[in-house]
Parts: C-alpha cells; sequence; structure tokens
C-alpha cells in the first residue's frame, strides 16, 4: 500500500558540526538508493542541524527533539523509522558506499538473521584513515562471544531488522507509553548493553560480513578520568544484564571483564596514562587469564606497550605509537 | 538517481480524522498533532465533518478513519454505516469525553450506557484513549481486549510554554484556572474556597468564558483578589502572570490544560478524577476542592522552594511530550495499516 523505503538510517546529531557532513555525504553516497535518512536533531547548540538542513536529499528526514543523550536519539529515531531494517550511523563516523548494499542482500539471503554487521576501521579526527583495522569474529558469534569481545564494534557498524529491536523494546521507566529500544539510562556502553539484550532475551542471531564497511573515528585527546567512567558505565551494563540473565553473567563475567579491563588499558595507553594502564592490566590479569591464552599476541602487546611508556616517558612513546598506527594518532 | 517514493497518487497511506464538533476547541485544536513529521511520514492525513444530522456515513477514501465523535445510541446506526461503506478501511475511535467520573455524575442507566459502548467498539477496529485512567475504567466496564486499545494523550501546541522563565512568587501567591466556565470545569469551589478563606495570601486569576460566567462573577463579588481575564489567546501570555495552576475539575477525560501548566514549569493543584492525576508526578498535588481544611494545608505547603521543584519536575516530565505522543500515534498508524501489497 505505501511505499516504503528498505531501510532506515538513524543518526542522531548532536554538537558534530566538524563531522556531520561527511556522515550525511556517506549515507547519500550509498550504491542502495532506497533508504530513508532520518537524522535526530537532539537538542545540540552548534551548527551542525544548519549543515543539515543545508542537504536538500528528499530521502532526508529531520526530527527536532530535547536531549534525551545518544539512546534516546537513537529510539526517537526507530520509532519514526517506516522500513523493516534499521541502519545506524552516529554522525561523526562514515561508511563506505556498498555499506546498504551488502548489508541488505546479506540480510534478505538469511531470513532467521537479525543482526548482519560488518569490521571497522579507524579514521582519526581528520578523517585520515589509521592502520588500525577491526578484526571481529563474523560467525557463530554467541552471547558469550559479544560479552567478551563485542564484535559489532561500535554503533555505527550493524544494520539491524525491526522485528529484532521490538521483540526486546521495552517501556521507559519514568515516561509511560514511550518504546524504548536502547536503554535511555546508560549515557556509556548503551550499545553492548543492547547487543546483549538482543542475543539474550531476544535470541536475535547475529553475522558479520567481511568487508570493513565502516569507518570509525577516535578522537585526539580525552583524559584518564573517562577511561574511569567507561569502565563504570560497563559495571552497569553488567548488573542490566544480570537483571535478564543471571546465570549467563555469572559464568562468563570474569574473562568479559578481563577482555574489558585489557581493552581499556590500550585506551590508557593511547592516552599516555601509562601508570593507569599497568594498573588495569594488573585487574584484567585478576579477574581471567583468558585473554592472555586466547590472545596472546595483543595482551602481550599491550602490557608491554604500558610498560615500554613508563619507561620512555610519555612525549617519546606517543611519538612511536604514533608511527606505529600509521601516522597522527592525537596524544 | 533514486527510485521515485510515494510519488504516484494513491501509494500514501490516507488518514481521514472525522469530527463532527469544530467548535469543541480541545479536539478540533489537537489535530493538528496529524501534521507533525512523524505522522505525516507514515500517512496522508485530512480532517472531514460529519454533517450533525448525518444518519448515513460517507464513504470515505481512505485506508484509516480515525473516529473523534463520541459513541452513542443514536449514533450507532451512523456508525454501522460507516464500518459497512468503508470496508477497506480500519477504524480507530479516539475517545475525548467519556469518563468514570462523569459516567458516575450523569448516567442513570449505568447498564444501558455500558452496553451502547460495547456494541459501539464492536463496530471499530481500535479504541485511543487519552489517558490510562480513562482506558482502565473503559477497559473494566466493556471488556475490551487489551490488544485493542491504546492511550495515546492529546497534544496542542501552545509556543513559548518551555521558554517560559519559571515562577517567582511574591508575597501573594498568584493561582491561575482557565478553561471554559461549565459544570465540567467546577471553577466554583475555587471562588467559594477563596471566599471561604481557604486560600490565604493568594490571588485567583480566572481565564475563559462560558455559560457560567454570571455565577461565577456573582459567587466572586466583592473580592478583589479574584480577578477575571476573559478569553484567553495566547497562553504562554496568560502562564507567565500565574505561580500555580488550579484544574478542580468535576470530571477530565486528560486536562490538557494540566500539560500547558507543566510544560510552562507551573505546579499542578488537580482534583482526583480520571486523567488528572495521572499528570501529578513530582509536579504539583491532588487536593479535594471542596474540602477548604484540604486546600488550606495544599495551598501553605507550597513553599517557593517547593513550587520551584514542581514546575521544574513538570517540565522534565513533558519535554518532548508532543514528540512522544506524534510517535505513538505514527507506531499505531504503522500497526493498524493494512499491510502493504
Amino acid at each position: 500500500m505505501t511505499n516504503l523505503p528498505a531501510i532506515s538510517v538513524v543518526m542522531p546529531v548532536y554538537n558534530v558540526e566538524a563531522y556531520v557532513a561527511e556522515a550525511i555525504r556517506s549515507v547519500l553516497g550509498q550504491t542502495m538508493a532506497d533508504f530513508e535518512l532520518i537524522i535526530v536533531d537532539d537538542g545540540g547548540s552548534d551548527a551542525s542541524m544548519a549543515i543539515c538542513r543545508g542537504f536538500a536529499d528528499p530521502r532526508i528526514r529531520i526530527i527536532a527533539q530535547a536531549n534525551r543523550g545518544l539512546a534516546g536519539a537513537r529510539n526517537t529515531g526507530i520509532l519514526a523509522a517506516r522500513a523493516r531494517i534499521i541502519a545506524f550511523l552516529d554522525s561523526d563516523d562514515r561508511w563506505l558506499p556498498e555499506k546498504l548494499a551488502l548489508h541488505l542482500v546479506h540480510l534478505q539471503a538469511n531470513p532467521d538473521l537479525g543482526v548482519s554487521f560488518s569490521p571497522s576501521r579507524f579514521i582519526d579526527a581528520a578523517g585520515r584513515p589509521l592502520r588500525l583495522k577491526q578484526q571481529p569474529a563474523l560467525r557463530r558469534i554467541t552471547p558469550e562471544l559479544i560479552f567478551c569481545r563485542n564484535p559489532v564494534g561500535n554503533g555505527s557498524a550493524p544494520v539491524i531488522r525491526r522485528s529484532a529491536l521490538d521483540s526486546v523494546a521495552f517501556e521507559h521507566p519514568d515516561e509511560r507509553g514511550r518504546l524504548c529500544f536502547f536503554d535511555e539510562s546508560l549515557r556509556q556502553s548503551e550499545d553492548i548493553e543492547m547487543w546483549l539484550r538482543l542475543a539474550l532475551l531476544g535470541r536475535v542471531r547475529f553475522e558479520g560480513i567481511a568487508p570493513a564497511l565502516t569507518e570509525y573515528r577516535i578522537g585526539g585527546g580525552g583524559l584518564s578520568s573517562q577511561v574511569v567512567r567507561q569502565y563504570q558505565s560497563w559495571l552497569g551494563v553488567v548488573e542490566r544484564v544480570e537483571r535478564h540473565a543471571a546465570g549467563f553473567v555469572a559464568s562468563h563475567v570474569n574473562r568479559a571483564r578481563a577482555y574489558q579491563l585489557r581493552y581499556l588499558a590500550r585506551r590508557a595507553v593511547q592516552l599516555g596514562d601509562h601508570g593507569m594502564a599497568l594498573t588495569l592490566i594488573r585487574e584484567s590479569l585478576a579477574s581471567s587469564r583468558r585473554p592472555l591464552l586466547e590472545e596472546p599476541v595483543k595482551s602481550l602487546v599491550t602490557i608491554a606497550a604500558a610498560l615500554a611508556g613508563r619507561l620512555l616517558g610519555p612525549d617519546r612513546f606517543a611519538r612511536l605509537a604514533g608511527l606505529a598506527a600509521g601516522g597522527r594518532m592525537g596524544a | 538517481m533514486h527510485p521515485p517514493r510515494n510519488g504516484a497518487a494513491g501509494s500514501r497511506l490516507r488518514l481521514v480524522n472525522l469530527l463532527d464538533d469544530f467548535a469543541l476547541g480541545g479536539v478540533s485544536r489537537g489535530m493538528g498533532i496529524f501534521a507533525n513529521e512523524v505522522i505525516a511520514a507514515v500517512a496522508d492525513c485530512r480532517v472531514e465533518a460529519l454533517a450533525p444530522a448525518a444518519r448515513i456515513a460517507p464513504r470515505l477514501d481512505a485506508d484509516l478513519i480515525v473516529l473523534h465523535v463520541p459513541p452513542s445510541w443514536h449514533r450507532l446506526a451512523l456508525l454501522a454505516s460507516l464500518r459497512l461503506r468503508n470496508p477497506q478501511a480500519r477504524i480507530i475511535q479516539v475517545e475525548h469525553s467519556y469518563t468514570g467520573a462523569w459516567e458516575a455524575l450523569k448516567v442513570p442507566n449505568q447498564a444501558r450506557f455500558r452496553l451502547m459502548l460495547r456494541l459501539a467498539f464492536r463496530l471499530v477496529d481500535h479504541v485511543v484513549c487519552v489517558s490510562r485512567a480513562q482506558a482502565d475504567w473503559l477497559q473494566s466496564v466493556t471488556g475490551l481486549p487489551a490488544g485493542r486499545i491504546s492511550v495515546i494523550y492529546p497534544y496542542s501546541d501552545n509556543p513559548g510554554l518551555a521558554a517560559l522563565p519559571l515562577p517567582q512568587p511574591g508575597a501573594r501567591l498568584r493561582i491561575g484556572a482557565y478553561g471554559r466556565f461549565c459544570e465540567q470545569k467546577g471553577f466554583e469551589d475555587l471562588i467559594t474556597a477563596m471566599q471561604a478563606g481557604a486560600l490565604p495570601a493568594c490571588d485567583l486569576v480566572i481565564g475563559g468564558f462560558g455559560p457560567l460566567e454570571a455565577e461565577y462573577r456573582r459567587l466572586a463579588a466583592g473580592n478583589p483578589h479574584i480577578r477575571f481575564a476573559g478569553r484567553i489567546s495566547d497562553v504562554a501570555g496568560f502562564l507567565a502572570g500565574c505561580d500555580v495552576v488550579a484544574l478542580p475539575s468535576r470530571w477530565e477525560a486528560y486536562g490538557q490544560v494540566a500539560n500547558e501548566a507543566r510544560e510552562a514549569g507551573r505546579p499542578i493543584l488537580v482534583s482526583a478524577v480520571d486523567g488528572l492525576p495521572e499528570q501529578v508526578g513530582q509536579a504539583g498535588l491532588v487536593v479535594d476542592f471542596t474540602d477548604h481544611a484540604a486546600v488550606r494545608a495544599a495551598i501553605t505547603a507550597l513553599t517557593p522552594e517547593r513550587i520551584a521543584a514542581m514546575g521544574k519536575a513538570g517540565r522534565a516530565a513533558t519535554a518532548n511530550c508532543g514528540l512522544d505522543r506524534a510517535l505513538r500515534w505514527a507506531g499505531l498508524i504503522r500497526q493498524l495499516a493494512p499491510v502493504s501489497g
């Protein structure tokens, strides 16, 4: 009856004037053209929305709301979406032109699949590709793999069936009648909580396709205190997952924590706080030795980087680390 | 470039809002929500009026018919003909008026009234209530299954409410009340409470007009602290002159005034009827306006700090409410739309 688009793209926008045009162009340049792009103006204060309104493409829809945060903006976008398949793009990231076409084919060929994802490449603040590439498992994605390794990687990677999202929707605790998909009470780590809820509660099947189709921006700078906050938000996720899958959490939390702490140790190394990195590695090993057994190279490199930073001093280390990452990583 | 979307005539979902009474302020102003982008994206919406004396419903060029006319015995035939003459359409009844408190006051033969509701609801696909309390009552008296009933609060956009500075109460607390001067609104209880001294150090400002105006003025005579503001065309302007807003209604399916007051950061004092208490939360108090001791206790509890906290809570609870209600409508339309072919 209605001519609905094949895919709804949900893009929250909040004070991203430096990047949002690139993000939009990467959507409008998709080879699969049958989509709607829902831009959710999440009540920011910079020129982002003026930039968005500068695009005249009829496939763009703009929805404005008072600030709700990333999860709340994505939820509004999902609620306004018309397609049966929903793709998410954060407004500081980019897609390669084949992104939607390949995920659409993947989902159409596998009707039992709820989430299709692909690896991400990393780009720096200026949009230049870093040598780093995420190389996640693509098949046999179990809930414990999602918990420990998060193969989906980031919020701009997955393309998800609306029916899968609907299967884990819940009512907002403070706003009766507002349907939530992402948990709006989380201000970080809302992705991993959502993927776990989809996998555990919705029994949704995940699978990846090989090409790296998302360019995920790693911001330069940042503070060590953010690493601490990130760990706290991860603990908040564990607490939420425990509510519907206590046995699952009990079985896997030590290994997952070890991986999470190792990841945060790498973040601390990037930020130049090697003391914190070493502390996090110690905590990681105390939680579980399995990362060391399962991914010895990556684990040892993380340990070595933390120690090297200690010995070399932050400035020389940053120069060397920048070279190793393929160019100009922010300090 | 890309395939034409929604281009060809007839490929879009068509939704008709069917009204019978353009004079009813709240209902026709509430049509504005159907112009919201998120609803316009899923359906072409238009408004049509039912002739007041119509016995046979029109054939409508529509996939969804949203009926804003309350059912009644003499309209059952009309409803049946709407169903018969529009077999392709899903019909949604929006219940703007009937409530538990109204039924208790106004319906002499409850069994007959409830039978009429049950018959009417058999002729529609879905019922939208304007408050949770109304839905609970309607479900309990008609046995309508939960899947056929939704709650979507009504919304009319009043520019400037969310930007209004929070009230700064002075020596005298300014209590505002506005609406139609009729039995439903119960403003005489407020005036009587003022005259009995239950609202010490308060000014009462009443906006609106209606059949009971002469009665209100007679009750208020001689009190310099009661003022009539006349017809309200600028809600934000009126609320700017109030510290709190009172709704002493005898029945109230939802009470958009309470929503407007919360958007404006004004604490609400409401009577315990129908859709009013569920709007309160931390944003005000439920008060029995006929109990002067209770009225006095409520007013004296309103310190400037509490007024500020309630105002903020009301504003937080209504942030994005227009968008959320439009999204709920869009979701319901998606859910009920005939499956695309």
